[in-house]
């Protein structure tokens, strides 16, 4: 065994696998280059006085915490934080999380043709590319749109209720993936285990709440993260229904970002708001590692494929 | 298990839940084919002239340049990603579970916080043009490909590369013919989506491509809004058959993988 | 930066090989002077086509006027900001920076403070045109004393009125209100004996961006009795003023009477082409709307078609809030031509804007795009006059009451106050006009500092 493992140059502990850092290479130029390099420059940019035009457009320096205060003070930006996290509990945690577990549920136990049609329309809705999204949804929560046709015809759903409405297009536009990767987990419980918390003569409901969703643990909470992470880098969806509006209603902070940098010309402090979303990303990266932790280190042998 | 338990109850649900995700779909159906398309739903004065004038050559060439910005970018991600999930799931690496953990939180950065860095790059080298702007998406989908491509490499069994190796197979010959064989799910799953998020990329190419000839269908459609004469009809119709290719592909994939294998490894992470 | 060295140097290095490799071909080949412009191609004209049409025009024209000289166009698309945004990224390099460019007024000021326009003094002394311009026109691209940019084409804003229906109301035709009063009067008229129709479009909120302002409740501000946005004196902006007040209030009165259209109209992004067709299908009394209006009912334009706007449609200037001098109200704005400061090829891309300048092509451009043009001469020609009648005579007539934005960035904040304080008074009716006051000093005091604003 060790000898074949040799051979196949998996390496050691001790010894690091040059092979392995030169398949990695191409990755990691790529990521260096295109990704990290321009995220570091736009943290650093987050400190300066650069501006989209003015007269710090070509001539800016560095300015030290006087971004970082102007946030702190930042009334628009707290609220902008806020409605943030609104959106986000009711478009990925609430929405998606839900709305693609009840997808994955239903799927599992519908007739095959229906099963087909549901995921391919999730799937499509999925597919959409955010501009074809952003319109259709405008279409249908404006006045005279067929949500609007529902409660009676002249009914503004849309700016009247935006938040709303920008969630509903969210996990809308969200929750094929969402299904997806929900699906597969829910196949990766095997059959044995469902069966015999049947001969428990437990309930269908007490078996989805005490073996389902702990088994699912894991899946779930992959799933939240990934779909956080999607939905709070799509804003053009959001951003191309209501630009923010109406009158800063769904402000949140990937818009808010592009308006101080976009339409104030403040592209430092714009960089800076920009930041604060890498930030939060992180936060939620970590927390996710956190509460998988227990769960890494009780798994002993390598996991059936799905 | 020896009762089919009754579809009834799932069958009703879905089938709700089915249509409220068609709902909104049914203005671009409707609007498409109306000549006096608006904002509202109503039923259409039926014409095919919308779909006439989205056929058009300059409309057509903006799909194809979104189908080559957005195969440069599946490109992009797949290839390099392939052999780094390789390495990542069965070499070595130092700070190996660390790299995955900033890996996967890559996915999360907004584009827009890179996109003015990125450009005055690409200004410097000329490359303000679909390819190499396919090429940054690529890299944007990188690391999620990553994820995805190594927890399936994950869930390749180790007998079979040691089987390789003892027929003397190389690393080469191993990865090639043993282990992407075995992961495809989660390499299809990988392509799908660099192609998905560029296909849909839309303010990416609106900063980092200059010339229109080269302009993508997102930049096309959101021209339709932008421009001071509004034609609902066309931007419907148009939506519409920009959005046939991925559904194609969607459809296509699913009958070859029996709508089971995305995201199939990726869970196990 | 190091960082852009490295990049410098592989560039330079690049380039000198390639250089040296092609200095046989170059000999041979003697490559043409190439001039760029850039200019948005969907959002300045009226339709896509036009614009097209305009441009090849240009670049045919000087090619053949000057035939060792290229034109190479860079169209930009999308809406207004995109032109900003696009613009503002080209400038940044001087290898992309274009040689000319159609430039928005409001954004002139910022684009000359960033250094990216050359000033065009010297040549402008040669230009026959230039002294038809009226005088506030052509400060329009002066700046420390020099001149940076020229109009190529004004809007500004009136009053249109379907008569048919005024007739039906009672009220007098031709129109001519002298106080706002007068407005709210005739709308009141209309919607007591005409249901079913808007009485009065006035944009609100903050959909349409800035232009939502120019073509809405800016005009307003300026027919005020206090117009001043930026102090003159002490920089700051100003907050709350009798002006703000009168026109706050007009909005306040005028939705609370629900003598305006719907929110959903309102505040859809392409609020601003939503009066030419409630108008042209009879659905909308009177309008705040912009000199682009008649253009757009002719059939050339169709968007949309009007046949019998001439006949029903009126036009009258905007009038101040009181009546008082100088009596008629409009805000100015347009687009302008100006040459990079790093441009490598200075007197073809000066050959260039005179070019676009000339008479023929200015009266094309004002047709197509909705424009008055900046030459007061041009304004008579019988082309421009007979294209969209009576409108264009009536707009070329308002033109020069019409007063500038200020130029610096941060206008932008103060714009978007504005914005959101007509905005929130039109969705809530319970809203005071001190409650939209405080909270635009609140943002704009939350965004440009305490000391920025001013009260007055």
């Amino acid at each position: 065994m060790k000898s074949r493992r040799a051979s196949l140059g998996w390496g050691s502990a001790e010894t690091p696998d040059g092979i392995g850092l030169l398949l990695l290479l191409p990755s990691i130029v790529l990521l260096v280059a295109l990704f990290l390099l321009p995220v570091g420059y736009a943290f650093y940019l987050g400190l300066t006085n650069i501006q989209l035009i003015g007269i710090h457009a070509q001539h800016y320096w560095f300015t030290g915490w006087a971004n970082i205060d102007r946030l702190l003070g930042d009334e628009t930006f707290w609220v902008s934080l806020q409605l943030t996290a609104v959106f986000l509990i009711g478009s990925a945690l609430i929405g998606v999380t839900v709305v693609g577990m009840a997808l994955a549920l239903l799927m599992q136990h519908a007739s095959a043709w229906l099963r087909s049609l549901a995921g391919a329309v999730a799937i499509v809705a999925w597919m959409l590319p955010p501009v074809s999204a952003a319109l259709i949804w405008y279409a249908f929560s404006t006045t005279g749109g067929t949500l609007s046709q529902l409660f009676g015809g002249r009914a503004d759903i849309l700016d009247n209720h935006p938040m709303l409405i920008v969630c509903l297009a969210n996990v809308w536009a969200t929750a094929g993936f969402s299904m997806m990767v929900l699906s597969a987990g829910l196949r990766g419980i095997s059959a044995e285990v469902l069966e015999a918390a049947r001969m428990e003569n437990a309930s269908r409901l007490q078996v989805f709440i005490f073996v389902t969703l702990p088994l699912m643990k894991q899946t779930i909470l992959t799933n939240l993260l990934l779909v956080t992470l999607i939905i709070l880098a799509n804003y053009a969806l959001t951003y191309i229904m209501t630009a923010g509006g109406p009158n800063d209603a769904t402000n949140i902070l990937p818009i808010y970002a592009y308006q101080q940098g976009f339409q104030f010309s403040n592209l430092g402090y714009g960089a800076l708001l920009g930041d604060v979303l890498v930030v939060i990303s992180t936060v939620f990266a970590y927390l996710y590692v956190r509460a998988l932790r227990p769960a890494r280190a009780r798994r002993a042998a390598p996991a059936v494929t799905a | 298990m020896t009762e089919q338990p009754p579809r009834l109850l799932p069958n009703a649900l879905l089938a709700i839940v089915t249509l409220a995700f068609l709902a909104p779909m049914l203005w671009l159906a409707l609007a498409s084919l109306d000549a006096n398309a608006s904002w509202a739903l109503r039923w259409p004065v039926f014409t095919l002239a919308h779909f006439a004038d989205v056929t058009r050559g300059d409309y057509l060439w903006s799909l194809w340049n979104t189908f080559v910005l957005a195969a440069v970018a599946t490109v992009t991600s797949v290839v390099p990603g392939v052999v780094g999930a390789y390495a990542l799931s069965r070499r070595r690496i130092p700070l190996r579970d660390g790299l995955m953990v900033t890996v996967l939180f890559l996915t999360g950065i907004p584009v827009g916080i890179m996109i003015i860095p990125v450009f005055q790059i690409f200004a410097e080298f000329g490359w303000l043009s679909l390819i190499p702007t396919g090429i940054f998406l690529g890299a944007n989908s990188l690391p999620f490909a990553l994820w995805l491509m190594k927890t399936a490499i994950d869930g390749v069994p180790r007998e079979m590369e040691e089987a390789a190796a003892i027929e003397r197979a190389s690393l080469l010959q191993t990865i090639l013919h043993v282990v992407i064989p075995v992961s495809i799910p989660g390499i299809a799953s990988a392509a799908i989506f660099s192609f998905i998020n560029a296909w849909g990329s839309f303010i990416v190419p609106l900063v980092l491509v200059s010339d229109p000839s080269q302009a993508t269908g997102p930049l096309t459609i959101y021209g339709l809004i932008a421009a001071a004469n509004v034609r609902y009809g066309d931007i419907a119709a148009f939506s519409i058959i920009y959005s046939l290719p991925v559904v194609a592909l969607y459809l296509i994939l699913s009958r070859a993988f029996s709508g089971g294998f995305l995201m199939g490894g990726a869970v196990k992470g | 930066m190091p960082r852009f060295k490295l990049a410098h140097l592989a560039k330079a290095l690049l380039a000198s090989a390639a250089t040296l490799a092609a200095l046989p071909a170059v000999a041979q080949a003697q490559s043409k002077t190439v001039v760029s412009v850039a200019y948005g191609s969907e959002y300045v004209f009226d339709t896509n086509d036009l614009a097209a049409k305009w441009w090849n025009g240009i670049k045919a024209e000087f090619e053949q006027k000057y035939p060792d000289a290229e034109v190479k166009l860079i169209p930009i698309p999308g809406g207004y900001p995109d032109i900003i945004n696009k613009l503002s990224l080209l400038y940044r390099s001087p290898s992309t920076a274009p040689d000319v460019a159609q430039l928005p007024t409001p954004a002139l000021g910022q684009f000359q403070a960033s250094g990216y326009l050359l000033p065009l003094d010297d040549k402008l002394a040669t230009a026959s045109w230039w002294a038809q311009f009226p005088k506030a026109i052509q400060t329009e691209g002066v700046f420390d004393g020099k001149t940076y940019a020229v109009s190529t084409g004004e809007n500004d804003s009136q009053l249109y009125y379907n008569m048919t229906m005024f007739k039906q109301a009672g009220l007098p035709v031709p129109w001519q209100p002298k106080t706002w009063n007068d407005i709210l009067v005739a709308a009141r008229a209309i919607k007591a004996k005409i249901p079913g129709v808007v009485p009065l479009w006035l944009n609100v909120g903050t959909s349409s961006g800035d232009n939502g302002l120019l073509q809405g409740t800016g005009n307003l501000l300026n027919g005020s009795s206090d117009p001043t946005i930026q102090d003159p004196k002490t920089g700051k902006w100003v907050v709350d003023s009798k002006g703000l007040r009168e026109t706050l209030g007009f909005v306040k009165t005028m939705y609370n009477e629900g003598l305006g259209d719907t929110l959903s109209d309102l505040f859809s992004p392409s609020a601003v082409t939503i009066p030419l067709s409630l108008m042209a299908t009879s659905k909308l009394a009177i309008a705040v709307g912009s000199n682009y209006y008649g253009g757009n009912w002719t059939k050339l334009i169709s968007s949309p078609y009007w046949p019998q706007a001439p006949q029903v449609a009126g036009i009258v200037p905007i009038p101040t809030v009181t009546g008082q001098a100088p009596g008629i109200a409009t805000t100015l704005g347009g687009w302008d031509l100006g040459i990079a400061a790093t441009t490598k090829s200075r007197d073809y891309a000066w050959k260039l804007l005179d070019l676009m300048e000339e008479q023929e092509n200015q009266i094309n451009a004002a047709n197509w795009a909705g424009f008055v043009p900046g030459d007061a001469s041009y304004t008579k020609a019988p082309d421009f006059i007979n294209f969209a009648p009576p409108y264009n005579e009536v707009s070329a007539q308002v033109l020069p009451y019409g007063i500038l934005t200020p130029v610096k960035a941060e206008y932008e904040v103060w714009s978007h106050a504005l914005q959101q304080a007509t905005g929130n008074l039109a969705q809530h009716p319970d809203m005071t006009v001190d409650q939209a006051i405080a909270a635009m000093k609140d943002y704009v005091s939350n965004q440009l500092g305490a000391d920025e604003i001013e009260t007055r």
